[in-house]
């Protein structure tokens, strides 16, 4: 199965008083690999969360494959999320992580992601690294049509951070999953994806090709960014 | 489903206000009653931080006597006026019930304060360590830690006291509890819900101020370090509390029930009783922790049911004998033990919801509604391994509230069932004796069985944390 559209509309949200997104525009077509970029505070997660269902906008819509995905409740998104923090449950083991979510598949993502002989460990008893791996895997187990990738590799080193985005990506292309990679920086998964959103203070600033970003910046923050962002992985 | 039930528990204190406005009687504010309440409250406060901040900042230093602490508050404080009786003192007035209400209230200080000074970051110590004296420490580093935990703590200890029945009436203070059950059983409905409006007020408005401030002292090791000559006097100060305030009694209910086959023999006399008030207790109890485990997420209508834990408990019994008179209730009802039980939940239930509440990362339970799992299946392979110890905890300490709580047992017993807890109230009226001293070694050993389980999911570090 390939991947959903997305279209977001004027999409507002607001928290503990404080707006985080101001009617927010963007289109991320069927199999796309979408980076949203931006500083710490900018709205990334909370974005994310809407697109998942997991938090319900103020004003605007989230449009799946054209239809208003408003009613429709996060389970029955076929959203696959890799949390910031994670969120691997504390009391199953990585076999039943897998198992739970992705049935029969449980065995073949286990190989994939390199869980081979962690089966009967439970998160606590994982490396970093291990962990990331096991909540990738989870978020794919159930060959989700959008994958939203919250910072997934912000606590890897670089060659652990590469490989992973190897496998994701590799994935990604053979499923069609569409997926949205959140990062505040640019690293190697951001420089790979087909366009760049750049959010700041709840409003995307400009989107479009990392070369179109870097040779057109619409404002002085985009290329301010750029300059203070240049950063990629090595 | 969760959302209805937690209306439900708040129906006795709609009870309780809708008879204020509309109920039979007179209107009589209570002055003296407000002016005892008042002081007698104020009096235990102070005596708790007088005997908690010591104990705290020794209690600072973590280890398996944090948990001995929590003991003398599990007491009922009905055991801490037999105790007094036992002792043989003269009958104690205002003060000498704000001295029994301080031995049994003084942990919730110590524990509040050791649970921030445990909290302090060590690179704060640590920074302030290499450039200001003890004191401007202790200033600028502790006191802006302790201070918002040491207020609530007083707080709590000074509502505790405030609505405390059983103490006051048993050594006859005319305190705003025992007013407002003496104006009940004159039958001046409003006159009684009035005298306790005031204090529902107090209590919601501390209530919403209070739920947000940590109390409960986190599992692990403390990175709080103290200079010696202080923790030895804190050490001092602390064990003699633990001991004046658990040991004493314990020893002088031992002693005075007589040989085991004794105490067997009273609690056989009572055994009818004790299992029907177990009973009741033990439903409220794993009524309310499914109840939280199965919300597992913050609500609205927590302050009320945090202010009904601060009243005295004959006011949610009052609101509903009086919601129930209102509405008919058919009598099989009223003597099914329902009320009761009702009351007891909507009186303890922030006990079960605040722990449980957070037992489990918000995140994984997204996680689990994005996998596509149903809620039963979240709740049993994500909710309850995650809140169980806790739950476990929770259920302990609220079935042992139910069990010795007196305020709406008195005014919501079925016929000819009354409970243990107000079987050794109204047995106290005529002394101490053996059958009190059994009746409460029972209640001790009810305390030591609670506590392990509050060990068990409280205290001890869990092994399972990413």
């Amino acid at each position: 199965m390939s991947g959903v559209s997305v279209g977001i509309r004027s999409l507002s949200k607001s928290l503990g008083g404080r707006v985080v997104l101001r009617a927010i525009h963007l289109d991320v077509a069927a199999g796309e690999w979408l980076a949203l970029v931006g500083p710490s505070g900018s709205g990334k997660t909370t974005l994310l969360r809407l697109i998942a269902g997991l938090d319900r906008p103020e004003g605007g819509e989230i449009l799946f494959d054209g239809c208003d995905a408003a009613s429709i409740p996060p389970r029955h998104r076929d959203v696959g999320m890799v949390f910031q923090d994670l969120a691997l449950w504390p009391y199953l083991s990585v076999h039943d992580h897998l198992s739970e979510v992705g049935g029969d598949a449980a065995g073949e993502l286990v190989e994939r992601f390199g869980l081979t002989g962690l089966e009967r460990m439970r998160p606590h008893e994982l490396s970093g690294g291990e962990q990331q791996r096991l909540a990738l895997a989870r978020a794919v187990a159930r060959s989700p049509r959008l994958l939203l990738l919250d910072e997934p590799f912000s606590s890897l080193d670089p060659v652990l951070r590469r490989a992973l985005a190897g496998t994701l990506r590799e994935l990604q292309r053979e499923r069609e999953i569409t997926t949205i990679y959140v990062s505040h920086y640019f690293e190697t998964p951001v420089l790979n994806a087909s366009r760049v959103a750049l959010l700041c203070q709840g409003r995307i600033e400009q989107a479009g090709t990392v070369a179109e970003l870097r040779e057109n910046p619409k404002s002085e923050w985009v290329s301010a960014f750029f300059a203070d962002e240049a950063e990629v992985d090595s | 489903m969760t959302r209805a039930f937690g209306l439900l528990l708040l129906l006795p204190l709609a009870g309780f206000a809708l008879e204020a406005i509309s109920g039979s009687g007179e209107f009589v504010f209570p002055a003296r009653a407000w002016g005892l309440t008042l002081a007698g409250a104020a009096s235990t406060a102070a005596l708790s931080i007088a005997v908690g901040v010591p104990a705290g900042w020794f209690l600072a230093g973590g280890g398996p006597v944090r948990s001995l602490a929590a003991l003398p508050l599990l007491l009922p404080t009905l055991l801490a006026a037999a105790c007094w009786m036992a002792l043989g003192l003269p009958i104690p007035g205002l003060f000498g019930c704000a001295v029994i209400h301080g031995a049994v209230y003084w942990p919730v200080v110590a524990l509040a304060v050791g649970a921030a000074l445990a909290r302090i970051p060590r690179p704060h110590l640590d920074a302030a360590d290499l450039q200001l004296s003890r004191t401007q420490i202790l200033r600028l580093v502790v006191w802006p830690h302790a201070r918002r935990p040491l207020l609530a703590a007083a707080g709590i200890v000074f509502l505790l006291s405030a609505s405390e029945f059983t103490v006051p009436a048993t050594f006859a203070v005319p305190t705003l509890s025992v007013v407002i059950y003496e104006r009940l059983s004159a039958f001046q409905f409003a006159a009684a819900a009035w005298a306790g409006l005031p204090m529902i007020l107090a209590a919601l408005a501390f209530a919403i101020w209070v739920r947000r401030i940590p109390l409960i002292p986190k599992a692990g090791a403390a990175r709080f370090p103290r200079t010696p000559a202080l923790t030895a006097g804190a050490w001092v100060i602390a064990t003699a509390a633990w001991i004046l305030s658990f040991g004493l009694p314990v020893a002088l209910f031992v002693n005075r029930a007589g040989t085991l086959s004794a105490v067997l023999s009273v609690w056989a006399d009572f055994g009818v009783s004790i299992v029907w008030s177990a009973g009741v207790a033990a439903a409220v109890a794993a009524i309310l922790v499914t109840w939280s485990s199965l919300s597992a997420r913050r609500s609205a209508m927590e302050p009320l049911w945090l202010a009904a834990l601060f009243l005295p408990g004959i006011v949610p019994a009052l609101g509903l004998a009086a919601l129930s008179g209102r509405l008919g209730l058919p009598l099989w009802f009223m003597d099914s033990g329902a009320l009761l039980a009702l009351a007891l939940m909507s009186r303890f239930a922030a006990v079960a919801w605040l722990p449980l509440r957070d037992a489990v990362e918000r995140s994984h339970i997204e996680a689990g509604e994005l996998s596509g799992m149903s809620r039963a299946r979240i709740w049993r392979k994500i909710v309850l391994p995650a809140a169980l110890p806790k739950a476990l905890a929770a259920g302990a300490i609220v079935f042992f509230l139910a069990l010795a709580e007196i305020g709406p047992a008195v005014l919501l017993s079925p016929p000819g069932r009354q409970t243990v807890a107000l079987h050794l109230f109204n047995w106290m009226h005529y002394g101490y004796d053996e059958t009190v001293a059994s009746l409460s070694l029972m209640l001790v050993g009810t305390v030591g069985a609670v506590w392990s389980l509050v060990h068990v999911g409280c205290f001890r570090r869990n092994p399972i944390a990413v």
